[in-house]
């Protein structure tokens, strides 16, 4: 009985070894292709710096469908007489103090050496109009990667502040508190 | 010599292990690599479909439907139940279909009429309302301002839903490039007399 016991082994030993082989092969090959895949987009987040593009991070859905809150979106220096009506543009509203827009051009016209624009939002019913400098780059978006920046958009949000600053915050304090307590009662253990 | 046992086979395996690794990291760098390419492949694929074209200067019009509602009936949604986009000429008609409830003790006819911010655009944009395959009205929406649609006629306590179709026809040359109209539809209930 050993010793048929023992022949069985030795069959069954070489296949349950390749197929933990292969699935070690297949796990690896699944983790490359995660990381070729985040490189790539980590890639696609850090390469347009060097053209002097950004990327910009959504945070509000006035650009629903086509941008949603928490996308994120590479816009690209464009020069403001490169741009056609129905292009997504970013630049600093004079009507909401400066703040960075991503909107759609509706209409735009030369007048001298600036550049008009009117801007809407594709969910908005209202226009922003303003006017660049002919000489100077906006930004146009052309790529959009979507939900990218949720964690920036949650960061943003009350609970996602409570999230990620005061727990941290009450952790480590939680931490530094017993660890003063061991130093204490260590302490008293050496002069006792 | 080896002296003990124990430490005779600590020591031979640990070259053999080293072995091992280096001859398992040469084994698995094909795949590894064909792990990565597939992932740059797949990211760069990806990326394709998600760029923003540049456009083509040619803007289309927008259309978003909202109601004005009297106390007899209740509609869902209560905001816009259509926000046509980037309508061109003789591109494919966009639809949205709004729940109207009849919340009083007889049956209403409903008549619709449409309010629209941009006269110009409505000159051109063509409206098709409909209700349970009856067409209530097809025309511009500029017309459909001046005249009230067909009835819809809704029970007691019933539903009746409401459909919008919105399009510019093909024959249109300007007028709606870049243009954006707000239409309010103007929701009227008569109740019927003499029937409960």
């Amino acid at each position: 009985m050993t010793t048929l016991a023992r022949a069985a082994d030795f069959t069954m030993a070489p296949s349950s070894g390749r197929v933990r082989s292969l699935v070690r092969g297949a796990g690896s090959f699944l983790f490359w292709v995660v990381a070729g895949f985040a490189a790539a987009i980590a890639l696609t987040l850090v390469v347009p710096l060097a053209f002097h593009g950004r990327p910009l991070t959504v945070m509000s859905g006035s650009m629903t469908p086509a941008i949603r809150t928490g996308d994120v979106v590479i816009a690209m220096p464009i020069a403001p007489l490169a741009v056609r009506p129905g292009d997504i543009v970013s630049f600093n509203d004079p009507s909401r103090g400066g703040k960075l827009v991503t909107h759609r051009v509706r209409h735009m016209r030369r007048e001298g050496g600036h550049v008009n624009f009117i801007t809407r939002g594709d969910a908005n019913t209202g226009v922003e109009k303003w006017s660049v400098n002919a000489d100077h780059k906006i930004s146009r978006t052309v790529l959009r990667l979507p939900k990218l920046g949720r964690p920036l958009v949650f960061a943003r949000t009350r609970t996602g502040l409570l999230v990620l600053v005061l727990v941290p915050m009450l952790l480590l304090g939680t931490l530094e508190i017993a660890s003063i307590w061991k130093d204490d009662e260590e302490t008293e253990d050496v002069t006792a | 010599m080896v002296g003990d046992g124990d430490l005779g086979e600590t020591v031979v395996p640990v070259a053999t292990t080293g072995y091992n690794v280096m001859t398992k990291m040469r084994s698995n760098l094909p795949l590894r690599i064909a792990g990565l390419a597939a992932g740059l492949v797949l990211a760069a694929s990806l990326l394709y479909f998600l760029r923003v074209p540049a456009s083509d200067g040619k803007l289309g019009a927008d259309v978003r439907l909202v109601t004005l509602v009297p106390g007899e009936l209740t509609v869902t949604p209560k905001d816009f139940f259509l926000f046509a986009r980037g309508l061109k000429p003789g591109s494919a008609p966009q639809s949205g279909v709004l729940k109207v409830r009849n919340i009083t003790t007889g049956p209403v006819d409903v008549r619709v009429k449409a309010l629209p911010s941009d006269r110009e655009l409505a000159r051109v944009a063509d409206m098709e309302l409909s209700s349970g395959g009856r067409v209530m009205a097809s025309t511009t929406i500029d017309a459909l301002r001046r005249h009230r649609s067909g009835p819809m006629r809704i029970a007691v306590g019933k539903v009746g839903a409401l459909r919008a179709r919105v399009w510019i026809p093909r024959s249109v040359k300007s007028g709606y490039q870049a243009r954006f109209a707000d239409v309010t539809l103007d929701l009227r209930a008569t109740v019927i007399k003499g029937s409960r």
